[in-house]
């Protein structure tokens, strides 16, 4: 941890020297942060990114499914085609299979399965760090964390924890903030911006008085453990308040125009807080959120993201897209059904899997089809070839909640395979090898022992990801035909 | 006698662990799921525990005597936060902006367990952001009115003023000598870069960014046997578990003058507390954590009219609870009182008599459903999109009034039959589903049967008398309890539970929990026994808290 910070803090200390020279050779701003962002993250030239995209409660397999193996696979077969909406992306989408949640029994694992924890599902307050923050981590850059309705009301609860920096991670749940905070001071004209070196110093100084009380306090409460520990927590996190988001490498000059978050915007004005709580407003602030995610991605403003739709168990009505009924008790515990010898009724769970297709509709639309242009940050390739989109669910199949590999239709063998969602769309910058589908698991019986930990997969994202993290949770080993 | 043995969770409740626990579940004895017959937990009512050595007790034990818990830093929550900013900065309100992300909350709900309070890096940029936001506020044209020798002699001085009256309030205690010199210090190198204002409102980040300000301190001195929390610490206590924010100026007065001590002097200034408007909110705070009935604003119902009126459905419960709470009923008039306070809208929609003027009291007609468990707030917020949901209400009654644990749902659920709405009634079809053997009923014959007690009511809380024409058996009965509950309807369940004293106790360990911060043990005993046995009502066993020895001291580690 103290290495990712000192290596935060110098790659900082880099931009800014950087920033400050060519702002002294008269180039705008927004320009002057490319070239200091170019130079600090040249080694091929492709600034990478990263978006993780979580949809709750699993997915009916017999509609997920890719028809086909290896590189020669279709996604619009199975049927309503969950994935279909990535078929003209398929060059750039990897499918894994055969992969496990380390005890991650039903929705409760949310809490663990991006980290690849092996506690317990209960345990919601160890500390971890999941993938999109490990990543984020090491490229020395903050993550950005956004949530559609990412938690009931009155606070974070169990069931909301997806992401993890150590402690869980709230997620923005307010679009218009998110926007606002990124793009806010964009549109000014190519003004240098104000000279901030005497707020830095003042900042570095408040820094050190407030970190020498919280050691005076710690120093006082020494022989309680818990105490203790809780100040220790607290002076890291106002450390990591030194290497700043690590970003400010933005390559827009212009306010990106997002036609989901002006809606919002209109509809949400004047409303309270909590607004951006209610079910009924979910499509539209998931809308906005993955066009801020696009956008932050495009203009290199956060080149980590993550957006979370819903928090597990969330049971809103996705009658607005068409599935009546609960999404989590209604739709996703609609169960396969077999009608006989190799045979099952395919349209039991169109509901549920039409719900499910609508995100994968909702992610091309609003982020695929803006990161489909050319890289502005100076890479080769489109801004979707230099960026990895992680989508995962915290469960396989929605009503049998598993964790790993089940046959859940039987069939000509094997039948209608569960496996844990995991795809990826995007090259990483050459990272990752794609238009894969990449299968793993050994075969009956079935049990963990069969499958390779998810970890695996998350290791080989940070990889590509031009990390050298030895180790993800309890990954053994990197998804090596993935990487380039 | 032994202590009670409750089956307690350990996990986060909620709706989304009914939810969950509404799944079929495979092998739910090995979860934890009574077998049903007694042998897991024996429920032999509620007795008083010593909690001597070798004596497990829990929040919801009846102790034979009060004890001091330990020693913690409880880092506020956002909300007494935002409120201690605001009550010391009234004048800027609106002119700043507060950051802060939902905190965590426990499986009661609650979002004051100190343990889970934690200044993570994402808690310190939003207090970064936050304290820069008011720091701009300040050293902007509201200064002069915050702090008059900014205009006329703003100086060292007068910085030193800023940071004795100010810092005073924020940290809840004066500062001391060298403190203050080192926020001065601070002022100095600020000035010297910057203007007076500016400066002033580095020293606001500052002041806000601290631990004294972020942190209740609730360690004391240490004495021979127990720490001792000083004057200051139990104002802050009285003002934040009292009423959610910091003490006034008033209240740090009488800590500087040593009035802070005696037992009674406490529990009437508690009660003082909650009885004002902050203090009520407070404690509204409680009731929409302990119930969850606020959500009913952020579900979604099928049926037409609900998004409108879902807020009036709130406030019909906060003018109930203000009602019965405030009048100083109990558990008993909580689940039992046979009035309520609906808008005239509200009153149309359920298709009951209206009240004179909006949120007016109405009483309930007969059969219709009486207290807390009848309020459409509840029950449209433990429902499905299109039904009611007889697990889900079930369920709020098992954690909630009965303090059991819900079992977490098994990584292997077997195939659940199909069973289409419309053909059957609710109860038929969750029967079948849960309840008529097979895996499913090892756990939902805990809770399922008293959440057919509420069928008589729809998935938006109004009452009805068949469903889709056909009859309605509210009839059921709450597993494990001594003496053993059986009901026909609403009223007989709520009756019931009114009855039982495992009900009173499970209530009275939450409010504790709440006032405390923490699930320990023995804290609150008191009175406890009294509010048991409905002699004193929430606002007064609340108020008793502040008389207790854990109020004023700590054991030492």
């Amino acid at each position: 941890m103290k290495d990712l910070l000192r290596s935060a803090r110098a790659k900082t200390h880099l931009e800014r020297r950087l920033f400050l020279k060519a702002v002294g050779l008269g180039l705008a701003a927004p320009v002057a942060w490319k070239l200091a962002r170019s130079a600090s993250a040249q080694s091929g030239g492709a600034q990478k990114r990263f978006l993780l995209f979580y949809v709750p409660h699993g997915v009916p397999p017999e509609h997920f499914n890719p028809v086909g193996e290896g590189a020669n696979f279709g996604l619009t077969e199975s049927g309503v085609g969950i994935l279909g909406p990535l078929e003209p992306y398929k060059s750039l989408v990897n499918i894994y299979e055969g992969f496990q949640y380390p005890g991650a029994s039903t929705h409760e694992g949310i809490v663990k399965f991006l980290s690849n924890f092996s506690g317990a599902n209960n345990d919601d307050t160890t500390a971890r760090t999941s993938i999109e923050h490990l990543i984020g981590n090491g490229l020395g850059v903050q993550t950005l964390a956004l949530g559609a309705v990412p938690h009931r009301a009155f606070g974070q609860d169990f069931d909301a924890k997806l992401m993890w920096d150590g402690t869980a991670v709230v997620p923005q749940k307010n679009p218009l903030v998110a926007y606002d905070a990124l793009f806010g001071a964009l549109g000014t004209g190519d003004a240098p911006p104000p000279d901030t070196s005497t707020q830095d110093e003042l900042f570095q100084s408040l820094l050190t008085l407030n970190e020498g009380e919280i050691a005076s306090l710690g120093a006082e409460v020494q022989s309680l453990t818990s105490e203790s520990s809780k100040l220790t927590t607290h002076l890291e996190s106002i450390q990591s308040l030194r290497t700043g988001a690590g970003g400010g490498a933005i390559s827009c000059t212009t306010k990106p125009e997002l036609p989901a978050v002006d809606a919002l915007r209109v509809k949400a004005a004047g409303q309270a807080d909590d607004w951006f709580l209610q079910e009924v407003n979910f499509p539209d602030i998931l809308a906005a959120h993955l066009e801020v995610a696009a956008a932050a991605l495009v203009c290199n403003a956060a080149p980590v993201v993550a957006v979370q739709s819903l928090y597990a168990n969330c049971d809103i009505d996705f009658g607005f897209m068409g599935s009546s009924g609960a999404h989590h008790s209604t739709l996703s515990h609609t169960t396969p059904q077999q009608t006989g010898p190799g045979t099952f009724n395919l349209t039991a769970r169109e509901p549920f899997a039409n719900a499910q297709r609508w995100f994968f509709e909702k992610l091309v639309e609003h982020v695929i089809t803006r990161l489909d242009v050319p890289d502005p940050s100076g890479g080769t390739g489109t801004v979707l070839d230099n960026t990895i989109i992680l989508y995962a669910s915290e469960i396989g199949e929605g009503a049998w909640h598993t964790s790993f590999t089940r046959e859940v239709l039987g069939g000509a063998p094997p039948g209608v395979m569960s496996y844990m969602p995991i795809v990826t769309i995007g090259g990483g910058g050459g990272g990752l090898v794609t238009g894969q589908r990449l299968n793993y698991w050994k075969g009956p019986p079935e049990g963990t022992t069969q499958d390779r930990p998810a970890g695996d997969v998350w290791l080989t994202l940070a990889r590509a990801m031009g990390l050298t993290l030895s180790d993800v949770g309890g990954a053994t080993a990197a998804v090596t035909e993935a990487l380039a | 006698m032994s202590a009670p043995k409750q089956i307690r969770s350990r996990f986060a409740l909620g709706d989304a662990r009914r939810l969950a626990a509404a799944l079929c579940i495979a092998g739910a004895a090995a979860l934890g799921c009574s077998a049903g017959d007694g042998t897991e937990d024996d429920s032999d009512g509620p007795g008083v525990a010593d909690c001597g050595e070798g004596q497990v007790c829990t929040a919801q034990s009846l102790c034979a005597a009060s004890v001091s818990g330990a020693p913690v830093l409880r880092r506020l929550t956002a909300r007494e936060l935002n409120a201690s900013l605001n009550d010391v900065f009234p004048s800027l309100a609106g002119g700043w902006t507060f950051s802060f992300s939902a905190d965590p909350v426990s499986h009661w709900g609650f979002d004051n367990e100190s343990a889970r309070l934690v200044v993570s890096k994402q808690t310190a940029r939003e207090l970064d952001a936050t304290a820069s936001s008011l720091a701009a506020a300040v050293s902007g044209a509201g200064l002069a009115g915050i702090l008059p020798c900014a205009t006329a002699t703003p100086d060292r001085a007068c910085a030193g003023e800023f940071v004795a009256r100010f810092g005073k309030l924020l940290f809840r205690r004066p500062l001391a000598a060298d403190e203050s010199e080192r926020y001065l210090a601070f002022f100095d190198e600020a000035a010297a870069k910057t203007d007076f204002g500016a400066a002033i409102g580095w020293v606001t980040r500052a002041l806000v960014m601290a631990p004294a300000t972020l942190y209740r301190r609730e360690l004391g001195v240490t004495g021979e046997s127990t720490r001792q929390l000083d004057q200051y610490e139990i104002a802050t206590a009285l003002a934040y578990t009292f009423a959610g924010t910091g003490p006034n100026e008033n209240l740090l007065g009488m800590a500087d003058r040593g009035e802070l001590s005696s037992p009674d002097t406490l529990a009437s200034l508690a009660q003082q507390l909650i009885e004002s408007p902050q203090g009520k909110e407070h404690l509204h705070r409680f009731f929409e954590a302990f119930l969850e009935y606020s959500r009913v604003t952020t579900v979604t119902r099928d049926e037409a009219s609900f998004t409108t009126l879902a807020p009036d459905m709130r406030q019909e419960t906060r003018t109930f609870l203000e009602a019965v709470v405030f009048a100083g009923g109990g558990v008993r008039e909580l689940l039992t009182s046979n009035q309520t306070f609906p808008s005239v809208a509200l009153a149309g929609y359920y298709g009951m008599p209206a009240p004179a003027a909006d949120y007016g009291a109405v009483t309930r007609p007969a059969g219709q459903g009486i207290g807390v468990l009848a309020q459409g707030s509840v029950l449209s917020t433990e429902a499905q999109p299109g039904w009611s949901s007889p697990t889900q209400r079930g369920l709020l009654v098992f954690e909630r009034f009965l303090c059991r644990e819900a079992p977490t749902v098994p990584p292997d659920v077997p195939p659940i039959p199909e069973v289409a709405s419309g053909e059957v009634t609710t109860r038929q079809r969750y029967e079948q589903l849960h309840a008529s053997g097979g895996t499913c009923q090892t756990c939902h014959r805990e809770f399922d049967p008293i959440g057919f007690g509420f069928e008589r009511f729809d998935q938006v809380g109004r009452f009805r008398d068949s469903e889709n024409g056909l009859a309605i058996d509210a009839s059921g009965s709450i597993p494990r309890t001594d003496p053993g509950v059986a009901f026909a309807n609403q009223e007989e369940l709520a009756s019931g539970l009114a009855d039982l004293p495992d009900v009173h106790l499970c209530v009275s360990s939450q409010v504790k929990t709440y006032a405390f911060g923490t699930e320990d043990a023995c804290l609150g005993e008191g009175r406890r026994q009294e509010f048991v046995d409905g002699a004193i009502g929430f606002v007064q066993y609340l108020a008793s808290l502040a008389a207790e020895p854990h109020f004023t001291s700590r054991r030492l580690q």
